[in-house]
């Protein structure tokens, strides 16, 4: 598990505990790395978990950061809400070399976080983590008729969808005639 | 149903479609149904519907096979509707049924979702990939719908089905046969005719002229055996209560001066017959060659003008008779 403590990603953040060794834990002494979401709260995550997201390990692999580096620059990531980080960083840290299983039974149980759980994994582009919160989503609708499928996963009807097609036609075309006006003002 | 729910057309396009390649067929069908973005968004998976079979029944049924797993739409209909006179009747509502191997796996009954008979066919059709092969069986006595009116409602039939009801010959099931005929056998391979009277301007003869890769019938009237020479059938199985030894004969005689070229298999049926064949009259002038000869059982080959060989297979019980011709190489 994570640990977590309330700070700015500006502000070097104060010492945050240690995460639990696994068992098998490495001889050569681990690297840390330090993220945080929208709230602040940093959270320290040891390289071998952040491996598991491709768009961090990317950005750490070539910063060859030392620990105290590392800990006064923790990747912000203001775009995720510091509840879904958080879920992020424990499935990370529980999954951290592992193979990962074909049913995961460790995925986060608040179902009404998962659309914002499915971007942000998107975003982090942690590829296990998606393919299970993706078929999470698919198993909504599993054996339901369309009309659940429609309430379920909140699909508008093809008159709504028609209604909004049409505004947003009607609103790209008024923002189009307000640039040409524009245009035509700047001309003058 | 839960209480979760999932704003799921807000998903960016790479996800929305990684959630539906990992669902199930069956569900990705039945989502379809939603809306005509979710319709648009089924099609674009290309599903690997193999079959579709189309009973036109009293109660519609339209079966899509997926590798071993079929998943049926029965159309359940007002009984004051049937006969069905039209496609543009609403079913009442829709048993869904995935079946695996010899067994159901999920039932669900569900709305008719606003759509005609015609409407649900063109839609299950219509989200398959395109080497699926279409099948449709028609029962006469039961649909008495002008087929040709609804052009685009199917697709290309590859296999047709038509079966008249037995005993009188009504003027509305030759209509209907004729109407299924002229609309979809010009795309057919494979066509069985059961009991189908046909009117005078569409016969047997010139069903047996097109290429068909299979045709099997049991004509309510006499067949004209001499005609046999001119089809232009792969594989023909005819069943009779008549037993057309003579005819036969010379048909083979005829084969083996070099008619049907595209023939590799006919098969004539005789039911409910007590007389056993006489073989010397089926094989009479053909220069055969036995190859096995028992009481219920006998095999001989021949040989046409192009040096094609070919085996007849001559099986008999007490009530029936069949007779096999196979072209060898």
């Amino acid at each position: 598990m994570s640990s977590t403590e309330q700070g700015t990603s500006s502000a070097a953040p104060a010492e945050p505990t240690t995460a639990p060794e696994s068992a098998a834990a490495p001889e050569v002494p681990e690297s840390f790395y330090y993220v945080h979401g929208k709230d602040k709260v940093v959270h320290k995550v040891s390289a071998g978990a952040l491996q598991h997201s491709a768009l961090i390990h990317g950005m750490i692999s070539n910063l060859g950061y030392t620990e105290e580096q590392a800990k006064a620059n923790p990747f912000p990531f203001e775009n995720i809400d510091g509840d879904i980080l958080q879920m992020v960083v424990d499935w990370c840290n529980q999954h951290k070399g592992k193979p990962t299983p074909p049913e995961d039974t460790n995925l986060p149980k608040q179902k009404e976080k998962l659309f914002d759980l499915v971007l942000a994994v998107n975003y982090l582009e942690i590829k296990e983590l998606l393919t299970y919160c993706c078929k999470q989503v698919a198993m909504m609708v599993k054996g339901k008729s369309p009309e659940e499928i429609r309430e379920i996963w909140m699909i508008p009807t093809d008159a709504e969808d028609e209604a909004a097609e049409k505004e947003a036609k009607k609103r790209a075309g008024k923002e189009a005639a307000g640039e040409t006006a524009a245009a035509a003002g700047d001309a003058k | 149903m839960t209480g979760h729910r999932f704003p799921f057309h807000h998903l960016p396009d790479d996800l929305y479609s990684k959630v539906l390649e990992i669902m199930d067929h069956y569900d990705i069908i039945l989502y379809s149904f939603v809306s005509k973005k979710a319709y648009s968004m089924a099609k674009t998976l290309r599903l690997p519907i193999s079959s579709v079979k189309i009973l036109m029944t009293a109660n519609p049924e339209i079966i899509l096979q997926i590798g071993v797993t079929s998943i049926s739409f029965r159309l359940i209909m007002r009984t004051d509707r049937i006969p069905m006179a039209s496609l543009d009747y609403l079913p009442v509502r829709v048993r869904v049924v995935k079946g695996g191997v010899q067994r159901e796996i999920a039932q669900l009954i569900i709305s008719n979702q606003g759509m005609t008979i015609g409407e649900w066919i063109k839609h299950l059709c219509s989200i398959s990939d395109k080497d699926t092969l279409y099948e449709a069986r028609f029962y006469t006595g039961i649909i008495k719908c002008d087929i040709q009116s609804h052009p685009n409602t199917f697709p290309k039939l590859r296999i047709i089905y038509i079966s008249c009801p037995r005993g009188a010959i009504h003027e509305d099931d030759i209509l209907t046969a004729h109407n299924v005929l002229r609309a979809f056998l010009p795309d057919a391979q494979n066509v069985t005719l059961h009991d189908v009277p046909l009117p005078k301007d569409l016969s047997f003869q010139h069903i047996g002229m097109a290429n068909l890769k299979v045709l099997k019938i049991d004509p309510p009237s006499i067949l004209v055996f001499d005609d046999l020479s001119t089809w232009n059938v792969e594989n023909c199985t005819i069943h009779l209560n008549q037993m057309p030894l003579r005819e036969l004969n010379r048909f083979f005689k005829l084969w083996m001066k070099g008619s049907n070229p595209r023939l590799k298999k006919l098969r004539v049926s005789v039911w409910d017959t007590e007389i056993i064949p006489d073989c010397n009259v089926l094989l009479k002038g053909l220069k055969a060659k036995a190859e096995y000869v028992y009481e219920e059982s006998k095999k001989y080959t021949i040989k046409n003008c192009r040096r094609i060989r070919a085996e007849i297979k001559i099986d008999t019980s007490d009530d029936s008779a069949d007779f096999v011709l196979t072209v060898l190489n």
